[in-house]
């Protein structure tokens, strides 16, 4: 059972493989032999019952052509043979290739892929030859010459070719170099398109020069008569130095045939041309002489610089102008930088750039606003423009004119806008100017003066001085007569102010004013309600204190007192100074008892 | 106090007297100046300097002379010497930073931490007399509290006037100590300047030891040792050698 099943399996394979060993895959070329000018059709063709099914082949590995686009078809063909239908469908892909270059090239194999199966073809090998291999298109009517003797030549290449005219082809790095690119043809021309942009490794490029329409002239060249039309115009600044080449241009030209009978509508065909390749030698610049203001200008230049006015007011605007004119790399120079002037303020310049002739010759105009900001004289000063001249392999140096401006005080103060104000920034560094004092003094240290060391002496004497003050004062403390002295004078001050001042005038109303006094006072001493009655401060007295004269004194002093107010004959004005006294010394004995 | 005002009146003019020739002159100086004429402002400010007057606008003045004429290291000298009178003098110190930066050796500033540096500014620009008188006064105000103390505090409470006589005495010690530092400072100073050209500096007070540097005119240095003839300095940035005393010029 197991053996059925196996062999079943094998004759199901066999099957498939059968199947796909229908397809079949072949490459082949228009021609063997092409020309540099020419395309060459290569077609890849799978034929089978199911060759639309495989993949579409790719062109990997091409080498020495350009791939211009592939296309398609595919056709399908049926057949009876003895009653049996078989079908085949062809599916072919067909590359246009362009050579690149001359000499033997090989077209790579193309592989198909199929139900997991590869399908490659054979190699081709293709001559490449210069030129074109196919019989040039008859040139223009115009262009036969009649009557001339030279025989105008059949060849492509004789009749149409760009020629690329370069100003020099050595120059120095820096060193602008146009170059025009002519396209001669005796051709009828119909469509011109530039074919692929090559790189212009170590330029810089710039294109100066492209034609809006067809434009030819009739021109001699080689002593035969050619339409002649500018292709393109470009400027090259070489980067580096060394043996640098310019590129071919390629340009896409569609050719008419002219009918050959009646029944020949004529065609185009598409011709694909290059300028030759052309060597330029760039040498550096040397180093040797450059001056320090050289910013990399080559050429040959002169320099000029004015001002719109030399009298102005401050605040007002005048225009310096510096005109670089001559040929060179105008786009590679610097303009030399604004002069630096004390309160003349130079705007950001403003840069043109007057170039023609591929931008090689012309002039830069840098011109700029000053401002004087302050009344003055300024000198604008000579600014200086360095170049190399390849002409006579040295560095020059042009220098400006210098140019002075008379300012006048403006009739308004230049105040800058916020944003624009000035920053004072120091103009020279300079010592202080000398200083001239109101009077010249010598100086002395006060350590040195013996009159500092006297007021010190001084000072410290105070220290004893009041240590035998407050001896002195303890001494009078101590002393009864100085103390009651003292006690009398703050109680008449408190109590009898007004009674000293009667007794001084011997006045009667005196006595009223002593008992008034003093029964406050002994009212204040011994605590009890001021205008008590005399007899109640007096009975108070007695029991608060333990000399019996004292009481006595008082009691006594006071019954004087009523006698003098009350008693007809009783005031007597001689014996107020006694009794004066008197009160006194009660009073300030009454103090000096601890109550 | 009429006796004290006549006594007054009758020396003031004297006083004014003196002053006013001094100050003639030095309006001769300055007017000298003016005219550009520096050899002569020079010499005229000289000769006030040389009646023994001591006055840092002189010094000064002297200075910048010196420095017209181009004598660098005179100039750092009076400039120096002015700063010596007034420590606060600003215009002094601003062209001494300038002289100095003219001169063919580069010279550091010995290097302090901010803290140190602003205190030693700061009591630099303190004038000697102001510590002077600042102790003078806080001795008076020791004087006056003991006083109060012994006549008015006698047999009562002291810790108040105890506690303010002690705050002031720690203040009067502390001018004290800067006055006196200040003095020391101005009597002592061991600041010398190059004045000869080109100076060689060596290891021992004689030319036959072993060079050390080479220094010029304008450098600040600071003089440690004094043998015959011959002194031992040092440098800002820390180099010390023996140079001839005819070579350079105390501040002092």
């Amino acid at each position: 059972m197991k053996q059925r099943i196996i062999i079943l399996w094998i004759l199901l394979l066999a099957c498939s493989v059968a199947f796909g060993a229908e397809l079949e895959v072949q490459s082949y070329v228009d021609r063997t032999t092409v020309g540099l000018d020419d395309y060459l059709k290569f077609t890849v063709e799978v034929t089978g019952s199911k060759a639309n099914k495989a993949s579409i082949p790719s062109l990997s590995g091409l080498k020495g052509f350009r791939n211009l686009g592939a296309s398609t078809s595919s056709s399908s063909s049926y057949s009876v043979v003895n009653g049996k239908m078989t079908s085949s469908v062809s599916a072919s892909t067909t590359f246009t290739l362009q050579p690149l270059a001359t000499g033997e090239q090989i077209l790579p194999p193309v592989s198909v892929q199929f139900k997991g199966k590869t399908y490659t073809t054979k190699p081709i090998r293709i001559k490449v030859k210069e030129g074109s291999t196919e019989p040039a298109p008859p040139v223009s009517q115009q262009m036969q010459q009649r009557g001339s003797t030279h025989q105008s030549s059949d060849k492509l290449a004789d009749n149409m070719f760009i020629i690329a005219d370069v100003s020099q082809k050595s120059v120095y790095k820096s060193q602008p170099i146009t170059v025009d690119f002519y396209l001669y043809t005796k051709y009828d021309v119909r469509n011109l398109s530039f074919g692929e942009e090559s790189s212009y490794s170590g330029f810089w490029k710039e294109i100066t020069y492209t034609p809006d329409h067809i434009n030819f002239r009739r021109t001699t060249y080689d002593g035969q008569l050619f339409n002649v039309m500018r292709l393109r115009s470009i400027t090259l600044l070489p980067t580096r130095s060394g043996e640098l080449s310019i590129p071919p241009l390629e340009m896409l030209i569609d050719v008419t045939v002219p009918a050959r009978s009646f029944f020949d509508f004529g065609s185009t065909k598409r011709y694909t041309i290059r300028s030759k390749k052309i060597p330029i030698k760039v040498r550096d610049i040397p180093l040797e002489g450059r001056p320090e203001s050289y910013s990399g200008a080559v050429g040959s230049f002169t320099i000029k610089s004015e001002i719109s006015d030399t009298q102005v007011k401050s605040g007002e605007s005048l225009t310096y102008t510096i005109t670089i004119s001559g040929s060179g790399n105008f786009s590679n120079i610097e303009p030399p930088a604004m002069p630096d002037v004390n309160h003349l303020r130079f705007v950001e310049p403003e840069i043109t750039n007057d170039v023609s002739s591929g931008g090689v010759k012309g002039s830069k105009v840098i011109r700029s606003l000053v401002i004087p900001e302050e009344q003055g004289t300024y000198t604008i000063p000579a600014l200086s423009f360095a170049y190399f001249d390849p002409q006579q392999k040295a560095y020059k140096v042009l220098k400006t004119a210098t140019h002075t401006i008379n300012v006048d005080k403006g009739e308004t103060l230049y105040i800058p806008s916020a944003g624009a104000q000035n920053v004072v920034h120091i103009e020279g560094a300079d010592i202080g100017f000398i200083q001239i004092p109101d009077t010249v003094t010598s100086f002395h240290l006060y350590f040195d003066a013996a009159g500092f060391w006297l007021i010190w002496l001084i000072l410290a004497l105070c220290i004893p001085a009041a240590v035998i003050f407050a001896k002195e004062q303890e001494k009078l403390r101590g002393n009864l007569h100085y103390q009651r002295k003292r006690l009398a004078t703050r109680i008449l001050k408190k109590y009898l102010k007004q009674a000293t001042e009667y007794a001084q005038n011997k006045d009667s109303a005196f006595y009223t004013a002593a008992q008034t006094g003093l029964l406050t006072y002994l009212a204040d001493v011994l605590h009890i309600a001021r205008g008590s009655t005399a007899d109640a401060v007096l009975l108070e007295l007695k029991s608060r204190i333990d000399s019996a004269t004292l009481y006595q004194r008082t009691s006594s002093m006071i019954e004087r007192c009523n006698q003098a107010r009350f008693m007809p004959g009783g005031f007597a004005s001689e014996n107020i100074p006694r009794d004066f006294e008197l009160l006194k010394e009660i009073m300030a004995d009454i103090a000096k008892l601890k109550l | 106090m009429r006796k004290l005002m006549i006594i007054f009146t009758l020396i003031l003019p004297l006083l004014v007297g003196a002053n006013s020739t001094i100050d003639a002159a030095f309006q001769r100086g300055v007017t000298a100046y003016e005219n550009q004429e520096y050899q002569e402002a020079l010499d005229i400010f000289l000769q006030i300097q040389e009646q023994g007057i001591t006055n840092a606008d002189v010094a000064y003045n002297i200075g910048n002379c010196y420095f017209r004429l181009q004598n660098i290291g005179l100039a750092i000298l009076y400039y120096k010497r002015a700063l010596r009178i007034n420590p606060a003098h600003g215009p002094a110190e601003k062209n001494l930073r300038y002289a100095m930066e003219l001169t063919v050796d580069k010279q550091h500033p010995a290097t302090e931490d901010a803290f140190s540096s602003t205190v030693s500014r700061s009591f630099n620009r303190i004038p000697a007399n102001a510590l002077a008188i600042a102790a003078l006064i806080l001795f008076a105000l020791i004087v006056i509290t003991l006083c109060a103390m012994i006549i008015f505090w006698r047999g009562r409470e002291k810790s108040l006037p105890t506690f303010i006589l002690t705050i002031i005495i720690v203040f009067w010690i502390i001018a004290l100590f800067g006055a006196n530092l200040k003095w020391r400072q101005f009597h002592h100073d061991p600041t010398a300047v190059i004045i000869a050209d080109t100076v060689m500096g060596y290891s021992g007070p004689n030319a036959e030891y072993t060079r050390v540097f080479t220094i010029h005119e304008g450098m600040i240095c600071q003089i440690e040792r004094q043998e015959e003839g011959w002194s031992l300095i040092k440098l800002s940035n820390g180099l010390g050698g023996w140079v001839e005393n005819t070579t350079f010029a105390k501040v002092r």
